[in-house]
């Protein structure tokens, strides 16, 4: 039969059945068989029949049913109507669909083949609708074919109670949610508790909710009653009572202790609850601030010490935890009801001033707990998810580094903050938590790779810590205002001195340094002097001041920046820029963010090499130092920003110009007015010591040609020692200009200054006066006494020299001491004066700020102080230029008094004298000179030389 | 399964029904023939060609159960 299709080979198999329940001919190779298989097929195939229709089918369907009726076979019909509705309403087919085709066809074919219903009799047999039987499937057996499971009670069985052991095989399958875990069917347990299902009803409200919930959300496992759970008896899982076993047969005196049983699980959510920083625990207890472990707590695998020193492992990080917490709620305020003696930074009132940098840490802490305390609950929502088994090991290991890195955050606290003294000023709390943070990073980035974890963390709390610190810093360098009201910055404002006061830049701030050795605790506040900071620095750095040490490069320039900047402030409150400032201060970055970005970016850099400890270090003094060249050219990029500037602005030039004209003379001619009238006085012996003549003559002086100076220049008189023995050179002394300099010019040019300006203004005076009183002789004057003593002493024969001779030797001791005088003038004016002040010019336009500026002008002043021969060492060399001097004035005064005031030994004396003086000060000069020691006292050696071989 | 499984107690059902119809009409079908008849129809044979030839059938059957018993 090749010629058929698969269709019709199908259908074979169900044609010969059909054949051989029909026919009743059962052997296929019957010729009667094959005969009606034959029959059968050419029938199938080749019938002329119609297809079915369905309404044909109902007619004849309802035709039956009203023949039933006409027939009055009530029963029958109603069966027959009940039927036929049935059946066609059901399905036949696994589509499930009803009044199909099939439905149809079947119904033709047995009506074809009926065979008078009616006459028939026939009884509806009852047909038994089956019951519905569940699939129920025993996953449970199924999956634990062959395992031993322990089971502890599990806080999310609702149906579960260590108190009713349950069977799950014949519990309502629906009220189960866990699926699987069962008793452990070990053979010794015992099952003669009846097999009770547990009635599940959800009925809250009831009075006895409460007691359902302890019965079967979870056991408690903390209170008094220790009830034992069913448990593996496997070695393993039964350790715990295996080992007591041996240990009463060891020791006959042993004694088993209560015992509370807990389960892995609990163990594991405590501990995590514990490194949350929860307080109120069963297994880990709070005493006083210290955690110690409950000594009654098993578990049912492990032995009590073994499980013990586990817990106490974990109760020391449990410790640092609740350290740290403490810390952190301390600062921030927060009181929480138990009181725990913690560790107390002074009683912390609401009126205190708030410790920036003490909270900046602690949210540098509060942030690195969130992220722990995140890892802790994801870790407690796999065990609530119960996807995988999770032991407390494997916690402990996925815990590893953030314990690794609370070690060292608690290192760092204890060091930083627990250790301080509680009466400790804000100053030193900050700089030693600053300084603590720097040293952990330098120390832990030493160790090298293996620490990357702990320096990264470090580094964060640090660089979070530090942002007061250089906020402080950032406010006080541009905008000149030190805002610290809780006195943690290590410089301080002195509120005494108000900007414009004459010691504005010297004691405005004090820098405090603490020593950090540990016994010492000598505290020395010093005003930071601009130029005597440098010489604290370093001694401070032999003492081992480490005040905030990361700053250390940069102080000086932080001090410097801040002073001016506040000196800047009181000379921009005449010119109003505010809106200005305003403006400028928008669009700026702050301090703190330049430096995060400048330390980024060293970092990032150094990434391609190897961090290793200096550039670590380097990078970030580097970055500090950036920070104030940032800092330095925001200074610059204003107009009036720069001190320097701004005290040109001032015109400081043109007041250092104005002292060196008065008090050193240099405006030649305007002194010369003031001093000549002086010295016309003292000549006339009249009393020149009266301040309103002194007064007068010098404002004329200066008013004719510095019209400006005038009223700032003024002239004291001193009261001089009268008792002291002064010789005439000496009547000038107390005579003492002052100048009046505004304020800032007089931070350079101080009082100090100016009385070393007098000093060599007195000295020039001296110079002057005897160079005043030779000049002033005439020559006249003493030929015209000769010609009048001529008539007079002729008949004195008893005249040693005649007096033509004597008047010669006069004209030549005036000429010498006029060369003395006149070389020593020189020398003063010129070599060391003139030159001195090029020199200092100079500097003042090449100094860079205010401290530097100081420093040279105390310099020059101090160099044209030694110079001028003024200083102790050289007292002597002093002493003889003044008596030369004096001797001068002595020689004057006698030319002057006339040819008969003196006598010849007078001439005598006066030349040895001057002799004397004269070969001392060469010789001294000579030997200065050929030592080298005083090169610009050649010229005045070689001037004098000369005047000396001429004797 | 489960899914199946009441759609094939409702086919059994069906089949309960079915079988009471015949029995009703008097069809001389058993179940078996019934299933098998109910086969054919799903396969598509026309149920007139079916019912013509169960008709033959029986004929052809019973004619020759008389001729052996007769023949016998």
């Amino acid at each position: 039969m090749s010629h058929w299709n698969t269709f019709e080979r199908d259908l074979e198999k169900d044609v010969k059945k059909l054949i051989k329940s029909v026919s009743g001919l059962q052997d296929e190779n019957d010729v009667n068989f094959q005969l009606a298989l034959k029959f059968t097929w050419s029938n199938f195939r080749f019938h002329r029949f119609l297809d079915v229709n369905s309404h044909k089918v109902q007619n004849t369907v309802d035709g039956i049913h009203e023949k039933l009726v006409v027939h009055s076979d009530m029963v029958k019909a109603e069966t027959w109507k009940r039927i036929t509705t049935e059946f066609l309403n059901s399905p036949l087919l696994s589509d499930g669909k009803t009044k199909t085709e099939l439905h149809y066809s079947i119904l033709s074919l047995l009506l074809f083949l009926s065979d008078s219903p009616s006459n028939s009799s026939y009884t509806e047999r009852p047909r038994l609708k089956e019951p519905d039987s569940e699939n129920y499937f025993d996953w449970g057996k199924y999956l634990l074919e062959g395992e031993e499971i322990i089971l502890g009670p599990y806080p999310d069985t609702p149906v579960w109670s260590e108190d009713d052991d349950e069977v799950e095989e014949d519990s309502e399958p629906l009220s189960r949610e866990d699926s699987g875990i069962q008793v452990d069917r070990t053979p010794l347990d015992d099952h003669d508790q009846a097999k009770r299902a547990v009635q599940v009803s959800w009925k809250v409200g009831e009075p006895d909710a409460r007691t359902w919930l302890e019965q079967h959300v979870v056991t408690q496992y903390w209170t008094a009653k220790s009830s034992r759970f069913s448990h593996s008896l496997h070695l393993h899982s039964n350790l715990i009572n295996v080992w007591e076993q041996h240990l009463y047969n060891i020791d006959p005196l042993y004694t088993p202790e209560e015992k509370v049983f807990v389960s892995e699980t609990q163990v594991i959510r405590e501990t995590l609850w514990l490194l949350s920083g929860v307080k109120k625990l069963f297994i880990f207890q709070v005493h006083d601030g210290k955690i110690t472990v409950r000594n009654d707590v098993v578990v049912t695998h492990l032995t009590n010490n073994c499980l013990r020193s586990v817990l106490e492992h974990i109760a020391a990080y449990g410790q640092a935890v609740l350290r740290l917490q403490t810390f952190i709620d301390d600062v921030t305020g927060y009181s929480i009801e138990c009181s725990l003696p913690v560790v107390h930074n002074g009683a912390k009132k609401a009126s205190e001033p708030p410790f920036r940098t003490y909270q900046a840490f602690v949210w540098a802490l509060y942030k690195y707990f969130s992220s722990f305390k995140q890892e802790l609950t994801n870790i407690e929502r796999c065990i609530i998810a119960k996807d995988e088994t999770i032991t407390l090991s494997a916690v402990l290991e996925r815990l590893t580094p953030h314990l690794a890195q609370l070690k060292v955050l608690h290192k760092v606290f204890c060091t930083g903050v627990a250790e301080v003294p509680p009466d400790t000023p804000n100053v030193v709390r900050a700089s030693h938590l600053l300084n603590t943070l720097y040293k952990a990073i330098i120390e832990y980035d030493s160790i090298g790779e293996a620490s990357e974890q702990a320096v990264a963390l470090l580094f964060l709390l640090w660089v979070e810590t530090v942002r007061p610190y250089l906020e402080i810093v950032d406010e006080w360098i541009v905008h000149g205002n030190l805002f610290d009201p809780a006195k943690e910055f290590i410089i301080q404002r002195n509120k005494d001195v108000p900007v414009n006061h004459r010691d504005f830049w010297y004691a405005t701030y004090t820098l405090y340094s603490v020593s950090e050795t540990v016994e010492n605790d000598e505290k020395l506040s010093d005003t930071a002097s601009g130029s005597s900071a440098s010489d604290q620095a370093a001694s401070a750095a032999s003492k081992q001041h480490t005040m905030v040490s990361f700053l250390k490069p940069v102080l000086k320039q932080i001090i410097m920046a801040g002073k001016s900047m506040q000196l800047l402030k009181n000379l921009e409150n005449k010119e109003s820029t505010q809106e200005q400032l305003s403006l400028r201060d928008a669009e700026r970055k702050s301090l703190y963010t330049l430096f995060l970005e400048s330390v980024q970016s060293r970092l990032r850099f150094g990434e391609e090499s190897p961090t290793d400890i200096v550039t670590e270090q380097q990078a970030t003094k580097r970055s500090l130092i950036k920070m104030q060249s940032i800092v330095a050219r925001h200074l610059e990029l204003d107009d009036v920003n720069d001190p320097l500037l701004a005290i040109n602005f001032a015109r400081l030039t043109e007041y250092l110009q104005a002292m060196r004209n008065y008090f050193l003379l240099e405006a030649g001619d305007t002194m010369y007015d003031f001093y000549t009238a002086i010295f016309d006085k003292v000549f006339e012996k009249e009393s020149w010591q009266q301040l309103s003549f002194l007064s007068v003559q010098l404002q004329e002086a200066v008013g004719q040609r510095y019209p400006e100076d005038s009223t700032r220049l003024s002239v004291f008189l001193e009261n001089v020692d009268p008792s002291k023995k002064k010789q005439p050179i000496n009547n000038l002394d107390g005579l003492t200009l002052s100048y009046k300099v505004p304020w800032p010019v007089d931070i350079v040019i101080s009082s100090e200054c100016q009385k070393i300006y007098n000093q060599v203004f007195l000295l020039l005076l001296q110079i002057k006066w005897a160079k005043y009183s030779l000049d002033t002789l005439r020559f006249s004057e003493l030929s015209a006494a000769v010609r009048r003593n001529e008539g007079g002493l002729f008949d004195q024969e008893s005249a040693k020299e005649p007096i033509k001779q004597q008047i010669h030797r006069m004209f030549l001791l005036r000429v010498k001491l006029m060369h003395f005088v006149n070389s020593l003038h020189n020398y003063i004016m010129t070599r060391i004066l003139h030159s001195t002040g090029l020199e200092f010019q100079h500097q003042v336009e090449e100094a860079k700020d205010l401290d530097q500026l100081i420093k040279i002008h105390y310099r020059y002043l101090s160099t044209i102080h030694d110079r001028c021969l003024l200083r102790e060492k050289v007292s002597f060399v002093k002493d003889a230029i003044m008596k030369v001097l004096n001797l001068v004035l002595m020689f004057s005064s006698r030319w002057q008094a006339g040819f008969g005031a003196w006598k010849i030994e007078s001439i005598d004396k006066m030349e040895s004298d001057f002799k004397n003086c004269h070969m001392f000060l060469v010789t001294i000069l000579n030997k200065a000179v050929c030592r080298g020691s005083f090169p610009h006292l050649e010229s005045l050696a070689l001037s004098l030389m000369a005047g000396f071989e001429q004797c | 399964m489960a899914s199946v499984a009441p759609n094939l107690s409702a086919v059994r059902e069906t089949m309960d029904v079915l079988l009471e119809i015949s029995r009703l009409l008097n069809s001389g079908l058993d179940m078996e023939s019934l299933s098998i008849c109910v086969r054919l129809c799903e396969q598509g044979i026309n149920p007139e060609a079916l019912s013509s030839v169960i008709k033959e059938l029986r004929k052809a059957s019973d004619s020759l159960k008389t001729s052996e018993n007769v023949g016998s």
